[in-house]
């Protein structure tokens, strides 16, 4: 276990900002948060910096209580979203301001130093002041200060928000990249979905300052603990409430539930990208719903073509591959997708998408 | 003065309009004009400090640097320099420590600390220099402390205290706190943080306010003359000097002097903040 957060509370003022929060991160685990605004994730990774300190609860590293150690003394680093370089530094120093505080000096500071440069490929900028570099080379700068203390758990903090998008993508990759190399326990605040999900192990979905599902990608993308996680994670058609496995509309289609029922309210759902415009193949394998087509938005990859459906009282999106010739509008159409693909997940009362 | 907007980064904000080419021309004038108004002082002091007779008029009685030997070899005057310059350096330092201090209170403070900070720091600005000096010897004498050198470096640091502060809040408020952040993050006890990863991005703004609280109190007279008592500094002195008429002409050398340090010493600040000033830590 490298980092472990027992029942930790926190407010600012009157706000409660986390509230009875309790985390497990594995060892050399890519772990990303991912919440709306105001979800409590950046308090939560400053509480693990030691930049914030929890009003009640337990922070430990490899089983070591280091609630009540202050930031200057924890084996964690981290990186900040606006990267926080030092202007007045070059590259180097900036890169052995954490190593002189461990009171490195000469040659070892030198090659320490020397390997991070190495580690985030600055070799030829390591004597440039941070104004003189582009914003990706920046990032790189934080990660490599922080990386050359060898710390038990890197926490990032939006590291990527600033960046546009090309660049984004492109650090994604070097952020994979140097876990497998550093094999340090990496803690990210995720800006966006594509971003957790295309680097973390386990995304961690937070909502009023709790966990609310943290499971590995894939789980949290098709298997949503709630109607919370289920809209706020990509994008979802919510379907009519079922009684028992089947809702028959008659003329106006059919959906079956194929997973057995949870316990309490339920939701239900489906991604755009399941559903196929026609008529199903087999009707006993496949929900379906009869619609008209309301709007086409061409998104590059994909049409998105929104469907009413009249019976079922829904507005449904479906996500079309660009090879295939999208219907026009008005045009009266069938949806349908394999009943597996119908998602359950507890449904939250305050929260009708 | 290009000085300060340099020293704070500036944003290179650009500011476009247009003027006709006559209107131009008449900018140019008024600029022109208030050049020389400004500067012909100067100059009218620098041309008669060359006479060689004692009253100062036109025509001049012949040219010479004479008064210039003589003020060179006047120790009373040196010595009234030398008092100037320990209590403009003392204060300044006094000013620029507080001025900080003030500063940070007043951009990262909470609630009311910013407010008193803001009151206490700046408020001096609007106090006359005359009331300063009286209220201080008041004071002073209230609690014992005798007019003396001493005196009037903490009068001055009261004085230039605000000056300071003005010019150092804008860099301090375009520090990121981050940074501090990140050198605690990185290992660093606060005294280290402060002078390796907060100050120095600022330290044109705090030469600046040194320098400005420098001469601030080298030229101040008011207070000066209030709290020195028996010695004198370079500009109670001067005035002094100036109910003597034979010993005027040896005061404007000493002013011209004084005026062509001001000048070059202002150059060398400047250019050092245009090389980007921060001092860069070597390896």
């Amino acid at each position: 276990m490298a980092v472990e957060l027992k029942s930790i509370s926190k407010s600012f003022g009157a706000v409660t900002i986390i509230d009875d929060l309790s985390l497990k991160v594995e060892r050399g685990e890519f772990l990303a948060f991912l919440g709306p605004s105001g979800c409590g994730k950046s308090t939560t990774l400053r509480m693990i910096a030691g930049l914030e300190n929890p009003d009640s609860g337990q922070i430990t590293i490899d089983g070591d209580d280091i609630t009540s150690v202050p930031a200057n003394k924890r084996p964690i680093n981290m990186v900040f979203q606006s990267y926080a370089l030092f202007p007045h530094m070059t590259v180097w120093d900036n890169i052995a301001y954490g190593l002189r505080r461990d009171g490195l000096t000469g040659d070892v500071l030198a090659a320490r130093v020397e390997e991070g440069v190495r580690l985030v490929r600055l070799e030829q900028l390591a004597d440039r002041k941070p104004s003189a570099l582009s914003g990706g080379q920046q990032q790189r700068v934080a990660l490599a200060r922080s990386l050359v203390k060898k710390p038990k758990a890197l926490l990032l903090d939006e590291p990527l928000g600033a960046l546009d998008p090309i660049l984004r993508h492109h650090m994604q990759r070097e952020l994979k990249a140097l876990q497998g190399q550093t094999d340090t326990t990496f803690i990210y605040v995720a800006h966006h979905q594509d971003e957790a999900f295309g680097l973390a192990d386990r995304v961690c979905v937070m909502a009023g300052g709790n966990v609310v599902q943290l499971d590995t990608p894939e789980i949290v993308y098709r298997q949503p603990k709630d109607s919370f996680v289920a809209s706020f994670i990509g994008q979802i058609n919510r379907l009519p409430p079922i009684e028992g496995s089947v809702l028959d509309l008659g003329e106006g289609g059919c959906v079956r539930v194929v997973k057995p029922s949870l316990n309490g309210k339920t939701g239900y759902g489906v991604r755009p990208e399941a559903v196929r415009l026609g008529k199903p193949d087999d009707a006993e394998k496949s929900s379906w719903l009869v619609g008209k087509v309301s709007d086409i938005i061409f998104r590059g990859p994909s049409f998105e073509v929104e469907v009413e459906t009249e019976k079922a009282g829904r507005h449904m999106v479906v996500g079309l591959q660009c090879d295939l010739n999208p219907p026009s509008k008005d045009d009266d159409v069938v949806v349908h997708w394999p009943n597996e693909q119908t998602m359950q997940f507890q449904e939250l009362d305050d929260d009708q998408a | 003065m290009a000085t300060a907007t340099s020293s704070w980064d500036g944003d290179g904000m650009s500011l476009e309009y247009t003027v006709t080419k006559g209107g131009k021309r008449t900018l140019g004038a008024i600029f022109w004009a208030v050049i020389l108004f400004f500067y012909s002082p100067l100059i009218v002091l620098f041309i008669l400090s060359l006479n060689t007779g004692y009253v100062p008029r036109l025509p001049l009685e012949g040219l010479g640097l004479q008064w210039y030997s003589a003020a060179l070899n006047n120790e009373t005057l040196w010595s009234a320099v030398g008092v100037s310059l320990r209590i403009a350096t003392v204060s300044a330092i006094i000013a620029t420590v507080f001025a900080l201090l003030a500063a940070f209170a007043i951009v990262r403070g909470k609630g009311a600390i910013r407010i008193i900070a803001a009151i206490a720091a700046i408020s001096p600005l609007v106090m006359p220099a005359i009331v300063i000096g009286v209220s201080q010897l008041l004071f002073f004498v209230w609690i014992g402390l005798p007019r003396s050198p001493v005196a009037v470096m903490i009068g001055h640091a009261t004085f230039s205290l605000p000056y300071a502060t003005l010019i150092l809040l804008p860099a301090i408020s375009q520090l990121n706190p981050r940074c501090d952040e990140a050198a605690k993050d990185l290992g660093a006890r606060a005294f280290v943080r402060s002078y390796t990863a907060t100050l120095p991005p600022a330290l044109p703004a705090i030469v600046s306010a040194f320098l400005i609280a420098f001469t601030l109190s080298f030229d101040e007279v008011a207070i000066a003359g209030f709290l020195i008592g028996s010695d004198n500094t370079f500009p109670t002195y001067l005035l002094a000097q100036m109910r003597l008429p034979q010993r005027l002409p040896e005061a404007m050398a000493m002013s011209v002097m004084a005026a062509a340090f001001s000048l070059i010493l202002f150059n060398v600040v400047d250019r050092i903040q245009q090389k980007g000033g921060a001092a860069s830590h070597g390896r």
